[in-house]
């Protein structure tokens, strides 16, 4: 009795001691023996002092610490793909993390929309996850809602995506709601038709922005088809893409071997035993034919304005170069930072070959780029430019000047060493992040029908040489080139002009 | 007799029904078992953040979480808030000023030594901290901690480059009054914080931009970037004894002293500032009362109120189906006008000893009377009648939101950075998931009644 009492005394004392120093929450109404009146600083007793091995878990919870997540470098291991009976692909990575991220990737692009269709998967995006499979829109949003999780579409040239990031242990209910969306929706005529000015309020913040109206404009100009349909709804189809039509175009494209479902923090067997389940009345396929793209040089598109700033950019087809496309990407990424992305340093200037030549050439301030479109079976590799209007034509022109020198030979060893290391350093920083990890394992497993491992990647990065780059610049422009510009184009030049000063053999 | 035997059947059916039911839910409570268990294990799986100080008083602080990437960053505990009114400015210059060179790196070197390493180098200043931050390969630790080390050490502060950089910020300024969010909630807090330093902009005025000189800028750091007030933190694939290492070798050289006096209690006043601007097209709303300090435990109750209330965007498809009250409210009372209201969020703005608990919205000029109705009827609603299975609701959707964020080696570096610098300690994923869990309905109706 004597200990029990002068515990509690020592309690009563630290406790009056703690207040006096103002370290206790004097507005609190609780008692201070709960937790709920602990200041944030201070340490829960049911976790004070304890060494962090020997730290009592609660009832029955085993702890897991071989498979700990320290011990797993995630970017070098991967292996657990499954095909299902009727081609759905399900990858997973267990990453034992408290977070899972599952996401359904379709290979449903603008890119195989029709003239007709053009819009469609903007539309799909937006109303990914209405009514589907017995779940009203209502229940969709509220049962997501009551265990804190989150739903997310996306539509790229050639994927519809759909995306459900929650705590562990609600796979279940996001891979019904995910299933359900892309096998089974109510495509509800009167929810559809809703969307109609939500979507138009997409389009018109994307018109306003320079760097997106320039990336769809200049694939529309680019190529005659497919990839040169605008992930955002042209106007002139606003309101004119219905519910049947988004039916038709999902029992065309929506079909087993174009659907890839990746989970991250989910365990494998359970992720495709229930996949089998829930994705067991898609069609194996095969869908229609895909048309093949065509790239048609030569394009040239003006957009005036009274605009501060001109934007400009310039690009050319990627042609095939190396025995195998994926060698061409990885020449396309470090050329495209040999030439340079930005900034690595905040307020700073970047040292890349475009920046100090533009900089040689002009005297205000400016941002030059390369641009390195990858898609399946085609690629788009060029500049982008942003100038105060006096000075478009002058940079427009160091840069092609600074392009042409590459592609002659002008490669230093530091230079390539610097872009191999962003390239590097740009692929893995990308997979610590769920989502662009699911969106690269996606990408290589619907590409390649496999993964490689990061390291492998990043040792033929390294093992590329300064002939294969300059050998990959020289068949940059050998296709006639596509030229966008925005902006104040008092002193734009046009493509013949900016080209014919420059040898680009 | 058949009445009887209809009552039996009736039982019976009764009966097996509850027994199905109970079937079910024992399996699916089973399921839930399984699925929370998996959730704590999970939890429990984190690695540790070690911390260790040094003699000078240099908190050190690190994850290990593996990968071949890291972030590594300095978190300083001063910002704007310890500006005056003659010096208001001079941090976020100073952000400026450090990668303007060094005693061992010009500015051209030090970019070019980043880039070529396939490094990113960044900063930040916000009110109460200032951060450096670095992402790097794992490898390159050290260069990382070193070049850090440099430019808060023996940045060259050069004329030349002093004077170049008051244009930039000047436009820095300008871009930022395009930023409407940005403009309202400096507004709002020279409103709440008014004649306190937590009311001052973080960019200062135009007056002390084309004022600040080297010497602001020199003694700025010398009182304030000393041991004590920095924490290095660094996440993802970081070895906390070579860390340690490094800060030893590369830090031991900053001053120790702590002797400002202690922050002043910055005073809440409630008023109310409207600019008027018939050429936007949207009217910009934001609206705080006084909420709580970083520490103070009532932060979850307030944020578990604030995830009530929660979040709402036009442009989502189906958004009228959210569970937050305000969101239902606003769009059953638009009437044949569903555009009134944009988007609204609820945000809770802390700071040491105050901070700010409100919402922002975006609506239409005509709808401003009935969203202010709305929201104050949603607030009283909070303290009297919210129920149970809203607050469950919101806990899970708070603790989401919270884990969600600590995905890559940034985001958990800046939480360890962070949680330091306001907490004095990283608090284990567990606890937080505790003390969530243990706030009550009770507890945030009383919060919310206290302070709105």
């Amino acid at each position: 009795i004597r200990t029990a009492c002068f515990s509690v005394r020592k309690k009563m004392a630290s406790f009056v001691l703690r207040r006096a120093a103002g370290r206790l929450a004097p507005n609190s109404l609780q008692r201070w023996a709960s937790a709920a009146a602990v200041p944030l600083t201070e340490s829960l007793p049911y976790y004070e002092g304890a060494e962090p091995d020997s730290r009592k878990p609660p009832e029955g919870v085993k702890v897991h610490l071989t498979s700990h997540r320290s011990k797993r470098q995630v970017s070098d291991f991967f292996d657990q793909v499954t095909k299902l009976s009727n081609g759905v692909t399900v990858a997973s990575l267990e990453t034992h993390s408290f977070s899972s991220t599952l996401s359904v990737y379709v290979r449903a692009g603008s890119r195989f929309e029709t003239y007709s269709q053009q819009g469609l998967s903007h539309l799909l995006k937006k109303a990914a996850f209405l009514a589907a499979g017995g779940r009203s829109t209502f229940r969709v949003f509220r049962e997501i809602d009551h265990v804190g999780g989150s739903l997310s579409a996306a539509n790229t040239r050639e994927h519809v995506v759909y995306r459900a990031q929650l705590l562990r242990g609600n796979e279940d209910l996001a891979l019904d709601i995910l299933s359900k969306a892309v096998v089974s929706p109510d495509l509800r005529d009167w929810e559809i038709q809703d969307l109609t000015p939500r979507l138009a309020l997409e389009v018109t913040a994307h018109e306003d922005d320079p760097e997106s109206s320039i990336t769809e404009t200049l694939h529309g100009t680019a190529f005659r088809n497919a990839l040169g349909n605008s992930v955002l709804t042209p106007r002139f189809n606003l309101g004119h893409v219905t519910a049947s039509d988004l039916r038709a175009y999902m029992d065309e494209w929506f079909v087993g071997r174009r659907i890839t479902l990746v989970g991250i923090g989910v365990d494998h067997q359970e992720l495709v035993s229930r996949a089998e389940s829930s994705f067991s009345s898609v069609r194996e396929g095969p869908s229609s034919d895909e048309e093949t793209c065509h790239y048609c040089g030569g394009g040239e598109v003006h957009v005036p304005s009274r605009s501060g700033l001109t934007h400009a950019a310039i690009v050319s087809k990627r042609e095939p170069v190396s025995l195998s496309s994926e060698q061409d990407v990885l020449l396309a990424g470090v050329l495209q930072h040999l030439m340079g992305t930005g900034e690595s340093v905040k307020w700073g200037s970047s040292p890349s070959r475009l920046v100090k030549a533009g900089s040689e050439a002009i005297d205000t301030p400016f941002d030059a780029c390369a641009l390195n479109f990858s898609y399946s079976d085609n690629g788009l590799f060029g500049f982008y430019v942003v100038s105060e209007p006096q000075n478009a034509g002058r940079l427009l022109q160091a840069v092609m000047q600074e392009f042409s020198s590459v592609a002659k030979g002008d490669v230093s060893d530091a230079d390539l060493t610097r872009a191999k290391n962003q390239l590097k350093a740009r692929y893995l920083m990308g997979v610590e992040q769920s989502t662009s990890l699911s969106d690269s394992i996606a990408a290589q497993l619907t590409q390649n029908g496999d993964y490689t491992p990061l390291t492998t990647t990043n040792q033929k990065v390294d093992a590329i040489t300064k002939d294969a780059i300059v050998q990959f610049a020289k068949s940059v422009f050998a296709t006639r080139s596509t030229f966008v510009a925005r902006g104040n184009l008092s002193a734009t030049p046009r493509m013949q002009q900016l080209l014919e000063g420059v040898s680009l053999r | 007799m058949a009445s009887s035997l209809t009552r039996f059947g009736r039982a019976l059916c009764a009966n097996a029904w509850k027994s199905r039911a109970a079937v079910a839910r024992t399996a699916s409570a089973a399921a839930a078992t399984r699925a929370a268990n998996s959730y704590q294990q999970s939890l429990l799986n984190v690695p540790d953040t070690k911390v260790t100080v040094l003699n000078n008083g240099l908190r050190v602080a690190s994850e290990d979480s593996g990968g071949s990437t890291c972030t590594v960053g300095l978190w300083i505990d001063s910002g704007s808030r310890y500006e005056t009114e003659a010096n208001n400015g001079v941090a976020h210059y100073l952000e400026h000023m450090a990668f303007k060179g060094t005693k061992n790196r010009s500015q051209i070197q030090l970019e070019l030594e980043v880039e070529n390493m396939g490094a990113h180098l960044n900063a930040y200043t916000s009110r109460e901290q200032t951060v450096y931050y670095a992402k790097s390969f794992s490898s390159d630790l050290g260069k990382a901690v070193d070049i850090l080390a440099d430019i808060i050490q023996n940045p060259t502060l050069g004329k030349a480059e002093i004077e170049r950089e008051r244009s930039v910020i000047l436009r820095e300024m300008e871009e930022v009054e395009q930023q409407v969010e940005e403009v309202i909630f400096d507004h709002l807090h020279s409103l709440a914080y008014q004649g306190t330093p937590l009311g001052m902009t973080i960019l200062g005025p135009t007056a002390n931009i084309k004022r600040i000189n080297r010497d602001h800028l020199s003694s700025y750091i010398a009182s304030h970037y000393t041991a004590p007030r920095i924490v290095l933190a660094a996440a993802g694939g970081v070895n906390h004894d070579e860390l340690v290492g490094l800060a030893e070798r590369c830090f031991s050289g900053l001053p120790t002293t702590y002797d400002l006096p202690s922050l002043e209690p910055c005073r809440f006043s409630g008023s109310m500032m409207t600019v008027r601007d018939d050429t936007m097209p949207f009217a910009h709303l934001a609206f705080a009362v006084e909420g709580c300090g970083w520490s103070n435990p009532d932060y979850i109750p307030l944020m578990i109120a604030g995830a009530i209330i929660g979040n709402y965007d036009r442009t989502v498809g189906g958004g009228q189906n959210m569970a937050s009250k305000l969101a239902q409210n606003i769009v059953a009372h638009s009437g044949t006008n569903p555009s009134e209201v944009h988007s609204f969020m609820s945000f809770n703005t802390c700071y040491t000893d105050t901070g700010l608990w409100g919402v922002y919205a975006v609506l239409n000029n005509t709808s401003i009377d009935d969203f202010i109705y709305n929201l104050q009827t949603e607030w009283r609603r909070l303290c009297f009648s919210v129920t149970e299975a809203e607050v469950e609701r919101a806990k899970k959707v708070f603790k989401t939101s919270l884990f969600m964020q600590l995905d890559g080696s940034t985001a958990v570096c800046e939480d360890i950075g962070r949680q330091m610098l306001t907490y004095g300690r990283r608090i284990p994923l567990p606890e937080i998931d505790y003390r969530i869990q243990v706030s009550t309905y009770y507890g945030c109706t009383v919060k919310v009644y206290r302070d709105v």
